[in-house]
């Protein structure tokens, strides 16, 4: 309880100051765009306080006994520094739903799925407080070196070099040895927090996003969906990196989604949350690209100047510059090391490895991907003509899910990595999860803005 | 004839399609989530709740006495009646500070041993749990 107010509260504060500065709100505003700018300053909060821990560790390693109190300093200064910017409080606007018998059912609905989502958390916490190998061996053992040795981590680091994943970012053990600094001690609890944060802040992301974009209604479905795929709760329950980066990607995508409404420092803030998903990890590097890849074909498509590009990679640069410092500092090359091709000769058999078990992963059939099939197929078919559709969104929505599958793939077959069934399979689940809110977000995005709206409304 | 025109035309019949199907589609997600949901919850293992059978915190506890021997030590080998991997890879989160390598190469050993401990020639104990959990210095070459 009390690390989840540490991870929630502080970061939150923090990052709420922060991001009036870097993306400053509207005059008028609505539950949406206030959950929606919740959900960012909580994650920039998470950013700044690990990008701070990370500096503090680099400069004064001897005195993390007095971290708490620079952060605490920190948090102080940004507060002052917005109100005495204040201007004046946006008139906020009271949103009514459409349908309000739809919305009353997919209410109840949601609040279903919320409790189980809760009981499978709070099942596998119980059960498993240190969570799976891949947490312990990954993320909570570098968080628990830096903890336990400050003045020491990077000898030891290359001395565990012999553990698997070494080279992955450091995020994640930062914001988690942050926690056990501010927080006193160690404990499984710091991360079990993490995670549930962040599950919850995609799903709150999902709903803030799409209610944003069309109406609550499909932004109560979003959250239905997204936490109808129960891995996506085992995964937070898991205390894996792969929640955090999806929460990232899905905040980056719906500011970078948002932008033709809003100001074009839009594609600044998420320029800095495509960053924090490449400090996440790998796979938030390959976002990175694929998000700037995206912004230069909606520039292209809709007549838009390039400026946009500009404050998105200025958005990214101080969470790039950190993840390329953890490399030096690590002595691994990071993301780099998945540059390497493999072997000419292999390729064809990666093909055939990777499309082997991609099908063997679907026909699996569970619920989980039944309801991505129909997503995948159906709403796209059926939403896409839709009228008054938000294109530019749906344009960038539908580029990124793209060009992420294609990266993806590409990187499993060109780079040397281990294809093994076994390794894929997990693999794949992940990526999964990863794609999950992007996914639905893309998808739902396609729906026609009218399809709750009542008959006689019509 | 304009008539027939309009109620031929494409775009007002993919409209009342998408009227009839989309409202379907939907409710099957949301029926489909809410499925998966209460089926996952209904199948959790309630008993291991009950259990507490975790191996990490087992073996965090079981090197709780060795983290404190080698306080300080900057490296440590180890040996393990069992196949090393995964066990060293516990002791390694069981002791942050200290980079565990693998053999009797440093001048502390950190042995895990699951039945009576086998010392190597040249170490001795200086600290050692009823769990088997052991730390052992080097004596002589």
């Amino acid at each position: 309880m009390i690390y989840a107010l540490y991870l929630f509260a502080q970061p939150l504060a923090a990052g709420w100051a922060a991001l009036e500065f870097v993306y400053p709100p509207e005059e008028k505003t609505d539950l949406a765009k206030l959950l929606l700018r919740g959900c960012a300053a909580w994650g920039l909060g998470c950013g700044i306080f690990a990008l701070l821990y990370f500096c503090w560790l680099l400069s004064f390693p001897g005195w993390m006994r007095l971290y708490p109190v620079l952060e605490a300093a920190a948090t102080a200064a940004l507060c002052a520094a917005w109100l005495a910017s204040w201007r004046r409080t946006p008139a906020f606007e009271r949103s009514e739903p459409s349908n309000k018998i739809i919305f009353r059912i997919l209410s109840a609905a949601l609040l279903a799925e919320i409790l189980c989502a809760l009981a499978i958390f709070a099942h596998a916490v119980v059960v498993s407080p240190h969570a799976g190998f891949d947490t312990w061996a990954f993320w909570n053992l570098r968080a628990k070196i830096i903890y336990t040795a400050p003045e020491d981590w990077r000898r030891i680091f290359a001395g565990i070099n012999w553990l698997p994943n070494h080279n992955n970012p450091l995020f994640l053990p930062l914001l988690t040895a942050r926690s056990w600094t501010v927080g006193g001690g160690f404990s499984p609890d710091a991360p079990c927090a993490a995670g549930l944060l962040f599950l919850a802040g995609s799903a709150a992301a999902l709903y803030a996003a799409l209610s944003r974009l069309k109406n609550s209604e499909t932004g109560l479905l979003g959250v239905i969906i997204l936490l109808g795929n129960t891995r996506f709760s085992w995964l937070a329950a898991g205390q894996l990196a792969d929640i955090p980066l999806a929460f990232f990607m899905l905040v980056s995508s719906a500011f970078l989604a948002a932008g033709n409404e809003d100001s074009p420092r839009a594609a600044l803030a998420a320029g800095i949350f495509a960053g924090l998903a490449a400090w996440t990890k790998t796979e938030g590097a390959v976002f990175l690209f694929c998000a700037g890849t995206a912004l230069i074909l909606a520039a292209a498509v809709f007549k838009e100047g390039r400026g946009r590009l500009a404050l998105f990679a200025a958005g990214a640069a101080p969470f790039l510059a950190a993840t390329a410092v953890c490399n030096i500092c690590c002595r691994t090359g990071g993301a780099l090391n998945y540059f390497q091709p493999s072997p000419a000769s292999e390729l064809l058999w990666r093909i055939q490895t990777m499309l082997g078990a991609a099908l063997a992963y679907a026909a699996s059939v569970n619920c989980t991907v039944v309801s991505a099939a129909l997503l995948l197929v159906l709403i796209p078919v059926l939403g896409f003509p839709a009228e008054k559709a938000p294109r530019r969104s749906i344009f960038i929505a539908g580029c990124l899910l793209c060009l992420l599958l294609a990266a993806y793939g590409a990187a499993c077959v060109v780079t040397p990595g281990d294809i093994r069934t076994i390794v894929i399979r997990d693999s794949l689940q992940r990526l999964f999860a990863q794609l999950w809110p992007l996914a639905v977000f893309a998808f739902l995005l396609t729906l026609p803005t009218d399809i709750f709206r009542q008959s006689n409304q019509a | 004839m304009p008539d027939s025109v309009d109620y031929c035309d494409l775009t007002t019949i993919a409209h009342y399609f998408r009227r009839a199907v989309l409202p379907l589609v939907l409710a099957a997600l949301v029926l489909l989530s809410l499925y998966s949901s209460l089926r996952t919850v209904c199948l959790l293992n309630l008993r291991a709740l009950t259990r507490r059978e975790d191996k990490v915190t087992a073996y965090l506890e079981r090197f709780d006495a060795a983290k404190h021997a080698l306080a300080g030590i900057g490296e440590a080998g180890y040996i393990d009646d069992k196949e090393a991997g995964a066990y060293r890879k516990l002791a390694q989160y069981a002791m942050p500070h200290t980079v565990i390598s693998d053999g009797t190469d440093c001048r502390y050993v950190l042995g895990n041993f699951h039945s009576k401990p086998a010392i190597p020639r040249g170490f001795r104990i200086i600290s050692s749990n009823t769990a088997g959990a052991v730390v052992l210095k080097r004596v002589s070459r």
